[in-house]
């Protein structure tokens, strides 16, 4: 993980020099080593002289002799030449020296001025001149600019620093706010309990927005739960360099080294696993109740920090947490569907036991009723309903006794009116399962007749409900298409004229020929299953 | 002197002057005094002038990591008793071999809860 240390000496070093250059105070910036970096940026007669050798070499070894302290130095290495030299400090080293000189007249009389105007190639007088406006400094006059110089340091290198906390806390706060605003969107995300599959691909397209990797990927692991749920086992976004096939592959074998519990796991080269060489992946467990639900999987970051970091991190453990939750959610209600569905069969089935004239036929009812509600153009969700409502439609039955159920021939008048209270019976039965409320009108009106002659309510038109209009044709359809006690099954063709035949009278005019326009093919399986089973079952008793 | 004379005194050290100022100000308002330190070397000398009641260090710092600072301490009598909490980034894991020769009690990643990180020092502090 990249930590540079922030340079922000060096910036306050350079603000002073030219400032101090603006004051015509010629400076120096030397290393820890005394060697100089920078020479004084001065023009004429006074540069040539402050950048000739015997000066250079003055400058580099008062900087030797400088102590490693926090504040301005004075140091006055021959009479008259006195320099301020200020620290450079980088996480408390000191990494550099500014030095400041501060002349005064009595260095004119040395010899190291000779030697310098030597150097420099310029006659003694010129260079007195020259340098006559700078030497000026006296000691008091030369604390003075140190404190100054060494207060102005101070500042700028304390707001430097403080800018530097600044830029730590703005990239704090953008990453906060990413990771809120990730929480607030996939809160709201969460949907329909029956199709966790919707949450995980709008998940992760969310998540691929506020994270810089080149592709995320969700493998559900096959929890037998799920398996009930017709949804994909994996998902992937963004350009993934391994085919869905491979990608479920390598999860596989990442999930059998993990649990529940596991802490997310950073890969480069691991080519055992099958992800892609070179590349870096961050594996997150999705995990619920101490149950691993899958895989979440980031893979080759794209921008920022090449490393990985803990924000990436961060955010991949908040999704991976939703998804936990929509998988369990997912798998619940699933088991509660089927717990639900179940508890219909085994209802359904005690009547289907004691006749099988009738067994199988609120199956078949049920398909043709859930086929024509789609025809109609109603949704998936209530197709389903109506399904529920056809495997159910009989269950009142029950309420009649064997003896007239199964008796063969017609029913006398006494016998009829029996068995013409199962609409009700049904009703009564189921009225108080919650969340059958829809399925109830169904149930009980699947008997009327459009003409309003009908039982038991005698309702007519529109005024019966739909439901009951649907499970009215696939009801009548599948009498007349199975054998009864007092008759064989009729023909295909035979049905057809008798449905259109009552279309208006028993059966609603606009479904009929809807119906009609189904492929009954599965309805034909079902039926044949069905007679196969009662064949082998004579054939037993016999 | 016990914990109820004076304020707990608390020893904070991480490079990233934000998390230093973001504990540092929690711990402050707590009622703690608190001692800043930018890298493991300052935060080493400063721990032997103060013999602070607790040690906040981050992992990664120049000069001397987190761990480095903590062995150096445990190896001290003068200050082998100082409870210390470790702040990592994700995915570095600290030894058992390396934690025991140090007195770090409580290891956290981050990013950390302010919150939680004040709990466990008035846990630490308590408990000592």
């Amino acid at each position: 993980m990249l930590n540079v240390a922030p340079n922000t000496a060096l910036h306050a070093h350079q603000t002073v020099c030219s400032r101090l250059a603006e004051l015509s105070l010629p400076v120096w910036r030397v290393d820890a080593s005394g060697n100089v970096l920078a020479a004084p940026d001065v023009g004429g007669d006074i540069g040539r002289l402050l950048r000739s050798t015997p000066i250079t070499e003055l400058v580099s070894d008062a900087a030797r002799s400088l102590a490693d302290v926090d504040k301005p130095q004075i140091i006055t290495p021959v009479s008259g030449f006195s320099v301020i030299a200020v620290p450079e400090r980088q996480r408390r080293r000191c990494v550099a020296w500014t030095i400041a000189l501060a002349p005064s007249g009595e260095f004119m009389l040395g010899d190291r001025f000779q030697l310098a105007c030597q150097s420099a190639g310029l006659p003694p007088e010129q260079a007195k001149q020259a340098l006559a406006a700078l030497a000026t400094y006296t000691p008091e006059t030369i604390r003075h600019l140190a404190a100054m110089i060494g207060w102005s340091v101070a500042d700028l290198v304390g707001e430097a620093d403080s800018r530097h906390a600044i830029a730590g806390f703005t990239r704090q706060l953008t990453e906060d706010f990413e990771t809120i605003d990730l929480l607030h969107s996939l809160a709201r995300l969460m949907g329909d309990p029956s199709r966790p599959q919707d949450f995980v691909n709008r998940a992760l397209a969310r998540l691929n927005d506020s994270m810089q990797f080149a592709w995320l990927g969700c493998w559900v692991a096959s929890d037998p739960r799920l398996a009930r749920l017709p949804m994909p086992r994996t998902f992937l976004t963004g350009g993934s360099p391994l085919p869905e096939t491979e990608l479920s592959a390598a999860a596989d074998s990442l999930a059998r080294g993990m649990t529940a519990d596991s802490k997310p796991l950073i890969i480069s080269e691991a080519p055992e696993t099958g992800l892609p060489r070179g590349v870096q992946c961050i594996v997150q467990p999705v995990a619920r109740n101490s149950r691993l639900l899958g895989l979440l999987i980031a893979g080759d970051k794209q921008s920022g920090d090449p490393g990985v970091t803990s924000f990436d991190i961060h955010l991949l453990e908040t999704a991976g947490a939703f998804i936990a939750a929509v998988l369990e959610n997912g798998a619940l209600y699933a088991e509660q569907s089927a717990m639900f569905i179940g508890s219909l069969k085994a209802l359904t089935s005690s009547l289907d036991a004691k006749d099988r004239y009738t067994a199988g036929h609120s199956e078949r009812v049920a398909c043709l009723a859930r086929q024509l509600a789609l025809a109609l153009g109603l949704p998936e969700n209530i197709a389903e309903r109506v399904h529920i409502a056809g495997m159910v439609h009989d269950v009142g039955k029950i309420g009649v006794p064997e003896a007239v159920l199964l008796k063969p021939g017609k029913p006398t008048e006494a016998e009829f009116a029996m068995i013409k209270r199962h609409p009700e019976i049904g009703y009564a039965i189921l009225k108080d399962i919650p969340l059958m409320q829809d399925i109830l009108p169904g149930v009980l009106h699947h008997h009327e007749r459009y003409d309003g002659k009908g039982y038991p309510s005698g309702l007519a038109g529109e005024q019966i409900p739909l439901f009951g209009r649907i499970l009215a044709i696939a009801d009548t359809f599948d009498a007349m298409s199975s054998n009864r006690s007092y008759r064989p099954a009729l023909g295909r063709q035979q049905v057809i004229a008798e449905l259109q035949r009552c279309a208006g009278t028993q059966l609603d005019p606009a479904l009929v020929p809807v119906f009609l326009s189904l492929d009954l093919s599965f309805f034909d399986r079902l039926m044949a299953a069905h007679r196969d089973h009662v064949t082998d079952v004579a054939a037993r008793a016999a | 002197m016990s914990v109820t004379d004076r304020k707990p005194v608390v020893l904070v050290s991480d490079d990233e002057p934000h998390i230093r100022a973001i504990v540092t100000a929690k711990l402050r308002s707590a009622g703690f005094t608190v001692y800043e330190a930018g890298d493991g070397q300052e935060a080493l000398a400063l721990a032997r002038e103060l013999t602070p009641d607790l040690l906040i260090t981050d992992l990664h710092m120049p000069y001397m990591s987190g761990v480095e600072l903590c062995t150096a301490l445990k190896a001290d009598p003068a200050t082998s008793d100082i409870p210390a909490m470790l702040l990592t980034a994700h995915g570095f894991l600290v030894g058992g071999d390396e934690l025991s020769r140090t007195n770090i009690r409580s290891v956290r990643s981050k990013p950390f809860s302010v919150r939680d990180v004040l709990q466990d020092a008035q846990r630490l502090l308590q408990a000592a």
